[in-house]
């Protein structure tokens, strides 16, 4: 059984309705958009634990102020069996995830330098990245698709 | 390959070519295992060669799934006209100043709208620029996406609808400007641009 689809319930978009079908124009996008979701989230990652990456994801979703998907991954990180505790770098990783999610042109090299003074290396460090880097689009994604149903059917 | 266009800079940013340099080790393609050399063919014909790839070669399923939306999102068929994707990606990094993103996607979108004038005037000030009413209004609905994502509302559809823009043109803009918040941020935080040496 395939879990729904994470854009389309923060979006509230349901199968049969218009926004849902048009989205499957590009299918490709849809399954990969989910794709990179789930490994981003949980594919093993050394040095990275699952737990963290969905506080980390919960943490930077709160700071870009999209609720439906902070609650999302709160709640994937409540269900996760055997949640690790949070890890010593967590907060070194939040405060490149906040920083990253609100304003891009403030990274620098100094940021990445203090992940790995925080303990993580370089493929630990990609991986955040690319975490916090998607969730900029994911929650752009469903922004938009929001704006769009609030719009209604074209006229 | 195209000539080279004519060179513009503006405001920090160019259209010329850039290289760019990690601030991470990237992977080394002698040591690379089966699996990062095929997701680094899947993404780029150049990718084997690119610091900015074999850097995020280290978590290649992550990279393979990246390139697959970003493939489809900016390349596939139908839809919204390429060029015109390419100014959404374009206007989304000047935005985010990301130089090395804008030096690409400036040629980019010059070689299929075969023409510079827009390019200048995102340089100069993305909240204005467009030649005609339709590039003007893709600018501002990239930099709301960009800058203001959770105010978006009817208000910033209704000018696309106006143009004639179906849902999936519309979705086919958002997916073009929302995936810039995801490259811009790998490309201006994972390292820097660097001017080649001229040969």
């Amino acid at each position: 059984m395939n879990p729904p689809d994470v854009i389309d319930a923060a979006a509230g978009l349901a199968p049969g309705e218009r926004l849902h079908a048009a989205r499957r124009f590009r299918a490709t996008v849809v399954e990969a958009t989910q794709a990179s979701h789930d490994a981003l989230l949980f594919q093993p990652v050394d040095g990275l634990t699952r737990a963290d990456r969905l506080r980390v994801a919960a943490h930077a979703c709160e700071a870009a102020g999209a609720a439906e998907l902070a609650a999302h991954y709160r709640a994937r990180l409540t269900a996760l069996p055997g949640a690790e505790p949070a890890s010593a770098a967590l907060p070194a990783m939040q405060h490149f995830a906040a920083t990253l999610t609100t304003d891009p042109r403030h990274g620098d090299r100094a940021a990445i330098e203090s992940l790995k003074a925080a303990g993580l290396d370089d493929a630990a460090i990609v991986a955040l990245a690319q975490l916090v880097a998607f969730l900029s689009y994911q929650t752009r994604v469903v922004a938009g698709l929001k704006a769009l149903q609030a719009a209604g059917a074209a006229q | 390959m195209s000539s080279p266009a004519p060179a513009i800079r503006r405001n920090g940013f160019t259209n010329q070519t850039l290289d760019w340099a990690s601030w991470l080790r990237p992977v080394d393609v002698a040591q690379a295992t089966p699996l990062q050399l095929q997701v680094l063919d899947e993404s780029h014909p150049q990718s084997r060669s690119s610091a900015y790839y074999l850097t995020l070669a280290h978590q290649p399923l992550m990279l393979r799934h990246r390139s697959t939306a970003y493939n489809a999102i900016m390349y596939a068929p139908g839809g919204l006209p390429r060029a015109e994707r390419e100014l959404g990606a374009l206007v989304v990094s000047v935005t985010n100043g990301c130089v090395y993103c804008t030096s690409v996607h400036a040629q980019r979108y010059a070689q299929l709208a075969r023409r510079t004038d827009t390019v200048e005037q995102v340089f100069d000030d993305p909240s204005t620029a467009g030649s005609t009413e339709r590039e003007r209004a893709i600018a501002r609905f990239a930099q709301a996406v960009t800058l203001r994502p959770q105010s978006l509302s009817p208000d910033d559809i209704a000018p696309l609808r106006a143009l004639g823009m179906s849902d999936e043109d519309v979705i086919d803009l958002l997916h073009a400007t929302a995936i810039f918040g995801w490259a811009n941020r790998l490309m201006h935080n994972l390292g820097e641009p660097v001017v080649p040496v001229a040969s």
